[in-house]
């Protein structure tokens, strides 16, 4: 059982990994799933996600959108935060992946 | 009007003309009495008399304002009924021959007498819109720019340039230098034209379709250059073409403010203007003959400038004539106007059904003219494209919507129109989005139509005060129509009924109220003030719960409705009681009874309490007290959620339409390209200024609309 550590870290398929806080990655219930540590998954254990289906400038995207979500998350009037037209799609695709 | 009470028969009437005698005794509609009418041979007016109304006053037939296809046809009638111009130039009856290839009669004899400021106002009011309009205009930029100019320039900018925005297609600008030419060879004038385009003064539009660049040179016969000048701009509006003027000085008005003394000084600065040189081609003779023109210019100076036109119109007594005729010349130029749309001026799709092409002809001419009122209705029309609508963004008021009246204040309102659409009697099924930006529209008919659903953008319609939407398929309405049934200061017109709304409760059979007596212990009268409405109505409930036990839904949805009609009564009284002005729109809303809310994740998906019954079949019965709590949704409430965020990014960044059809090559999960449909579908229906989002709170509040909609 490895210990819960505060940050854990998502791994592109292009190999570039983000080190990012474990509330913060927490908002997508399926990360939640996946580094619950219940589950006794490989993810839980080693605190290490690899997602095979994001390349690194989408993982970034949803990094910071996380920390978004995290920092605004009792606020009101909330701006929305820019997305590159160009990403949006996949970033759609990892949104419904990541349900979140 | 001599006479109170007047009781008369008159069906002993011998002559016409005796039944107006006897009526017209009475002093109003009250005190009269009529026993019997008289018999048919006397019953009409005197024909003589017709006849003498006809002459002096009708001279102008007004055109059918109903709109439509009427309107319509009587556009496309014969033009060459217009003797009522008799007064307009001759020059300009020549270019409206060249413009529109038909003589009009009647016109040669009469000459210019009262031309005046007004009668180019008028002119150029009624053309602004046209191109051939505005080409004949400028071909006479010589009187344009003795005073209309101004108007064209600084009134309408936004007319002209739209006019001078769309270029002509080779055939017109054949025939616009065709008629250009020939005019310019009759007036001997094309020979100082070396190069002349045309340029109505607005920037940037030079390069627009109205030139006649390059015109051929020609042997000028007299120097009196009217093309050269003929460019109206800026640039141009110092300059006087002084023989024009002594033309137009008898046909001027008095200058307001000019005496000996301003005679002088205007001369001066005349003389002090820089000319610009011009280049003549031609023999020597014709030089001579120019100069002896402008000996006979100098000569007429003095009095031109006493008898010019100052650009300032003030009605007066004398004037009130030549107004009449004017406004009666205007409304044939009315309809020449109309039509002179040129038929290939606008491409209509071949591929659109034909009611469809004819919309967009009435939507198209009412744009021209500046008509308010835009009638498509009764065309059959099944569908109706964002393109057809789309002109009416550009519409203008006309300032002088109907030509009945001389110039007066309001002329100088703004020139917003307020718009009345009337769709009623199609058969169409979707609203194209584009009719919700419209947002000057102020009555909107879609009566008799096949809709099935009232877009929510309706509530973007914020100026409209009427609302026809009876005769439809609706099953409910929009929850913003209740924030527009509920605007105080406003008085608005919604009519809903007929249509197949749900009823969310049962209201056959009989009362719970009808078998005691309760409802009778209440008056309207005797209720004081709005708290004492309420206690009375809480009184009754209290007292029925006393005997009966529980009230139904039935019975409360029964007694919420009669607190809103003696609120609405009590309301009233208080109004008349005060002298206020009676506003039914300003009524209370009261919330009779709700459906349970269904929540909506942002993908369009219901989201369900978890453990609630998995119906297909959805209840939109009435509860009393809706349980408003809301279901989970994804991620926290406050933030929107990634999913919905790249949605609605999505939706405004890219054309989903086309991105649906690549849809089945990408792999792309069901759920997902659910979803993306579904803003499609949103983009579809409501234009792409909603959030995918909008739909999620979806709260059945119609009874309130239903039953307390005026």
């Amino acid at each position: 059982m490895a210990s819960q550590t505060d940050y854990v870290t998502l791994i592109s398929n292009d190999d570039f990994s983000f080190v990012v806080q474990r509330s913060a990655a927490c908002i997508s219930p399926a990360i939640r799933k996946m580094l619950d540590p219940q589950s006794m998954f490989m993810e839980a254990k080693t605190n290490t996600i690899r997602f095979d289906n994001f390349n690194a400038l989408v993982l970034e995207k949803v990094c910071e959108y996380f920390y978004y979500n995290e920092r605004n998350k009792d606020a009101r009037d909330v701006p929305d935060p820019e997305l590159p037209t160009e990403l949006v799609l996949e970033l759609l695709m990892a949104g419904d992946y990541l349900d979140c | 009007m001599t006479i109170d009470r007047l009781v008369i028969s008159l069906d002993d009437c011998f002559e016409r003309g005796q039944a107006y005698v006897v009526l017209s005794r009475a002093r109003s509609l009250r005190g009269l009495k009529v026993l019997s009418l008289p018999k048919d041979s006397v019953a009409s007016a005197d024909r003589t008399v017709l006849e003498f109304y006809k002459t002096t006053f009708d001279r102008n037939p007004v055109v059918s304002e109903t709109g439509g296809t009427d309107a319509i046809s009587a556009r496309e009638g014969d033009i060459s009924d217009v003797d009522g111009i008799h007064s307009v130039d001759e020059r300009i009856l020549e270019a409206l021959h060249d413009v529109w290839g038909t003589s009009l009669p009647g016109s040669a004899s009469h000459r210019p007498s009262d031309w005046s400021f007004v009668h180019l106002q008028f002119m150029l009011r009624i053309r602004q819109y046209s191109r051939t309009t505005v080409v004949s205009m400028v071909k006479h930029s010589n009187l344009v720019q003795n005073s209309g100019k101004l108007m064209v320039e600084h009134r309408f900018p936004f007319a002209a340039m739209r006019i001078l925005g769309c270029p002509p297609t080779p055939n017109q600008r054949a025939n616009n230098r065709q008629a250009m030419m020939s005019y310019l060879h009759r007036t001997g004038a094309a020979g100082a034209c070396e190069r002349s385009s045309i340029d109505l003064g607005t920037p940037g539009t030079n390069d627009s379709g109205l030139e006649f660049a390059d015109l051929p040179s020609a042997p000028t016969l007299q120097s009196l250059a009217s093309a050269p000048d003929a460019n109206a701009g800026p640039s141009a509006s110092t300059r006087k073409r002084p023989h024009e003027l002594s033309d137009l000085a008898c046909w001027s008005s008095d200058p307001l403010f000019s005496d000996a003394s301003t005679d002088g000084d205007a001369c001066q600065y005349e003389v002090d203007q820089p000319r610009r040189k011009r280049l003549v081609r031609g023999p020597w003779w014709n030089l001579r003959r120019a100069s002896v023109h402008s000996l006979r210019r100098n000569l007429v100076k003095k009095e031109r400038l006493r008898n010019g036109d100052s650009g300032v119109w003030m009605g007066s007594d004398e004037s009130q004539e030549s107004v009449d005729s004017i406004i009666s010349g205007q409304q044939r130029l009315q309809q020449l106007a109309m039509d002179d749309i040129p038929e290939d001026e606008r491409q209509y799709d071949d591929k659109k059904p034909e009611s469809e092409v004819l919309a967009a002809r009435i939507v198209d001419s009412c744009v021209e003219a500046g008509k308010e009122r835009v009638d498509i209705s009764d065309l059959a029309l099944t569908c109706l494209s964002d393109e057809t609508l789309r002109p009416l963004q550009h519409l203008i008021r006309q300032s002088f919507a109907d030509f009945t009246h001389p110039p007066s204040e309001e002329e100088f309102s703004p020139l917003t129109p307020s718009i009345q659409l009337f769709l009623s009697r199609n058969r169409l099924s979707v609203l194209p989005p584009e009719l919700f930006r419209l947002t000057n529209i102020t009555v909107l008919s879609l009566r008799n139509n096949d809709l099935a659903h009232l877009p929510s953008a309706i509530g973007r319609l914020t100026k409209l005060t009427e609302l026809n939407i009876a005769g439809n398929g609706l099953r409910h309405l929009p929850w913003e129509l209740l924030n527009m049934l509920h605007c105080p200061g406003k008085q608005r017109q919604i009519t809903i009924r007929p249509n197949p709304l749900r009823e969310p409760c049962d209201f056959s059979g009989p009362s719970p109220f009808r078998t005691s007596n309760y409802t009778t212990a209440v008056k309207p009268e005797s209720l004081g003030r709005w708290a004492d409405t309420r206690d009375v109505v809480d009184g009754m409930r209290r007292r029925y719960e006393a005997e009966h036990g529980k009230l139904s839904m039935r019975g409360e949805l029964e007694l919420r409705l009669k607190l809103g009609r003696m609120l609405r009564i009590q309301y009233l009284q208080e109004a008349s009681r005060a002298g206020r002005e009676l506003r039914l729109g300003r009524e209370e809303l009261i919330h009779l009874a709700s459906s349970a809310i269904r929540y909506f994740g942002p993908d369009g998906t219901i989201l369900r309490h978890t453990g609630a019954p998995r119906t297909e079949t959805v209840d939109y019965s009435a509860v009393l007290d809706p349980t408003a709590t809301i279901p989970p949704i994804y991620g926290s409430a406050a933030a929107p959620s990634l999913f919905e965020l790249t949605l609605r990014s999505l939706q405004t960044n890219y054309n989903l339409d086309d991105f649906l059809q690549h849809l089945p090559d990408s792999n792309i999960s069901s759920s997902l390209a659910f979803a993306i449909r579904q803003a499609a579908a949103n983009v579809a229906g409501n234009g792409n200024e909603t959030c995918a989002t909008c739909a999620r709170g979806f709260s059945g509040e119609r009874a309130a609309v239903s039953e307390e909609g005026l």
